[in-house]
């Protein structure tokens, strides 16, 4: 690591408080956002052609294009070092009284302020370059799109105090002050190597589980049969079936190894500002999610991993929903039982675990009651643990009348709702299964849906709706009064608890 | 607040369904909207008979003739549905929540607690401002799950906007 950067020189602006200090990055950034790859590139470039011209057919005279070739390539790296140089220069960021100021951009001046109570994520990444160099950067996500904040690239040790001073600014508006203050003098690379203290470790997903998990899915088993046609179809010589399977199979492998690659040493913390996340193979990503902005949860499990009792949870997490990607909202890319309940447990600790686990169902060669006791510390309520299916002890659950059968053969016996204290629960899925988990006071507003075959049958469907993301609870086919009754209970039951919470 | 008629009492909250409820609580729409959406349907199909004769004059096979009777019956029925689904229309004011019912063949009900309210507003194009008209938007900060009023007299839909900003502010929850 080079020289320690942060402190640059005072600006020439007075500091009105003494919080609000202009910082620089670390002077190694602009070569790394995107120099470095230019220089490479144009180094690739001159060898090449050095190699071409001093190959064994010299057409050119030596010495004169050498010596032109030479100078070019000085003179632009001395360009680059100091366009480098510059753009440190004018780039600074400040953390203010109630805004995080960056400015950037030499020709092009930017300022831009983002509002500690916009934020909505503060994420940490670390490019395999960056990661070398021991810098990472810190991404602010803000309310709105278009508004993020990047700040690349900082120490490593710096940015993680950058980070969490602004999640403690973004959590509590009133105390930014006094936060900004105390947290200032703190020495930022007492131990230099060292990961901060973390919080405490709620999951870690070990990579031989990840890998199994991954070859574990539906998507494996069409490639594995998609391979021998591609290689038949290359063999024979039919064009057809090569474009046909060729592209598709790259997509989704393509995908399916990204997936890999993203959710690699995914490890997930707790402490007092949120949950946070790290992982990730090349780029180490550091996210931060705080917990009440989670809307919603999904549980969910591919046929393969009933083998295994695996589940997947992702969560509908207000403002980063669409925009980022769905990166953002997985909270457990695959954990045993146990894990997924201790991460319910994390993220939603008022919601009844019991309702959830029966929803989950009965694992392959796993006691419900076992991981009962674990998850949640008292035994005392394991009546559903006791059922040899999973079909058994579901008191809780109101479930689809038996004519929804016409619309729905194979779901019905599993598909229903359970009202907990925190939180309404859906379960589903025959082959995949699902639960999905929306908080009563999160619930934007209720559908009630009825077509003409529902119709004839006096069934409903329920849709409640959250903030946008992967988890889109539903009840169909349910009982016309049922439904209706759903509505009418749930929409009290969400003020209720909405004046709780506020 | 409430100077509708709007169920305001705590506990004397009626529950809300898909059928019935022709009580005072629910409100119609305007069946001026039916006569706008009529124009609508017959301008189109209008221009669509008139494109099948003109095409029946030049080419002088039977088959434009045939589309065009087609289209005359889609005609008709269109605004027998148009005068169903603008009837099916209704509305109502809830302690807590607003209520939106649309669709005769396929119903839906919206429920959507004014606390959760980000936004509400009123739009009106050329053809509704004739006719007085406008609609009444909710906003919600789920994309999908706001509702729409269509076809409120201008009035009406100017108070309701106000009231339902009214109560938003008041009732108003975070995320």
């Amino acid at each position: 690591m080079s020289d320690p950067a942060p402190t640059g020189p005072p600006v020439a602006e007075p500091a009105p408080v003494d919080a609000a200090r202009w910082r620089r990055l670390h002077p190694l950034s602009p070569l790394l956002r995107g120099g470095l790859a230019v220089a490479a590139a144009g180094a690739w470039l001159v060898s090449n052609q050095v190699d071409a011209w001093l190959g064994a057919d010299s057409q050119l005279p030596d010495g004169r294009p050498l010596l032109w070739l030479g100078l070019a390539a000085g003179l632009g790296l001395l360009a680059l070092v100091a366009g480098s140089w510059l753009s440190w220069r004018v780039s600074r960021f400040r953390i203010g009284a109630s805004t995080l100021e960056v400015r950037t951009g030499l020709v092009l001046r930017q300022h831009r302020q983002v509002r500690y109570d916009r934020i909505q994520a503060v994420d940490l990444r670390r490019p395999l370059l960056a990661r070398l160099a021991g810098l990472s950067e810190v991404h602010v996500q803000a309310a709105g799109s278009g508004s993020d904040a990047r700040l690349a690239f900082l120490p490593h040790p710096e940015a993680t105090e950058v980070r969490r001073t602004l999640m403690a600014l973004a959590g509590r508006g009133d105390e930014r002050d006094s936060l900004v203050a105390r947290s200032r003098p703190e020495p930022v690379r007492a131990a230099p190597g060292v990961p901060p203290p973390a919080g405490e470790t709620v999951v870690r997903v070990p990579a031989e589980r990840l890998v199994q998990a991954w070859l574990l899915r539906g998507r494996t088993l069409g490639m594995v049969l998609a391979v021998p046609v591609l290689l038949w179809g290359l063999a024979t010589g039919r064009g057809g079936v090569v474009a046909a399977v060729g592209p598709t199979l790259l997509a989704v492998g393509g995908n399916a190894a990204k997936e890999l690659v993203r959710e690699w040493n995914f490890h997930l913390r707790r402490d007092a500002a949120g949950i946070h996340v790290t992982r990730g193979l090349t780029e180490l990503t550091s996210s931060s999610v705080p917990v009440h902005r989670i809307q919603a949860l999904a549980l969910r499990q591919p046929l393969p991993w009933r083998l295994a009792d695996w589940w997947r949870i992702e969560a509908n997490v207000a403002g980063v929903g669409t925009e980022h990607g769905e990166d953002d909202s997985v909270l457990l890319p695959v954990g045993t039982r146990l894990e997924a309940l201790a991460t319910l447990a994390v993220v939603r600790p008022s919601s009844d675990l019991h309702a959830v686990l029966d929803g989950l169902g009965n694992g392959l060669g796993n006691g419900l009651g076992d991981g009962l006791g674990h998850a949640s510390g008292d035994g005392t309520a394991a009546g559903p643990g006791s059922g040899p299916d999973g079909s058994a002890g579901h008191a809780a659950y109101v479930t689809v009348p038996p004519r929804a059968t016409w619309l729905s053969p194979l779901v019905r016996q599993r598909h229903g709702y359970a009202v907990t204290e925190g939180a309404l629960v859906v379960r589903g899925g025959r082959l995949r299964r699902w639960v999905e988990v929306v908080p009563h006071a999160r619930v934007q507003s209720l559908r009630l849906r009825q077509g003409p075959v529902q119709r004839r049958l006096r069934l409903a469907t329920v849709e409640l709706l959250t903030t946008s993301g992967p988890a889109r609870p539903r009840v169909c086919h349910l009982d016309v009064a049922e439904a209706t009754r759903l509505l009418n209970e749930q929409v009290r039951r969400s003020s209720r608890a909405r004046e709780r919470v506020h | 607040m409430a100077d509708t008629g709007a169920v305001t009492s705590e506990q004397g909250w009626e529950p809300v369904a898909l059928y019935g409820g022709q009580g005072p609580q629910w409100r119609g729409v305007s069946p001026r909207l039916a006569t706008a959406r009529s124009i609508i349907v017959s301008a189109v199909c209008a221009a669509l008979v008139l494109a099948a004769v003109a095409l029946w004059g030049l080419l002088s096979s039977p088959w434009p003739l045939v589309a065009a009777v087609v289209v005359v019956g889609a005609w008709l029925w269109l605004l027998w549905l148009v005068r169903r689904q603008v009837a099916a229309i209704s509305w109502s004011e809830q302690a807590e929540e607003l209520v939106v019912r649309r669709g005769r063949l396929r119903r839906t009900l919206v429920s959507v607690p004014y606390g959760r309210l980000q936004l509400a507003d009123m739009q009106s194009g050329p053809l509704a401002r004739h006719f007085g008209l406008a609609s009444v938007q909710i906003h919600t900060a789920s994309p999908h799950s706001g509702g729409s009023i269509p076809g409120l007299p201008v009035a009406e839909a100017e108070a309701l906007r106000a009231r339902l900003t009214e109560r938003g502010e008041s009732q108003r929850a975070g995320l």
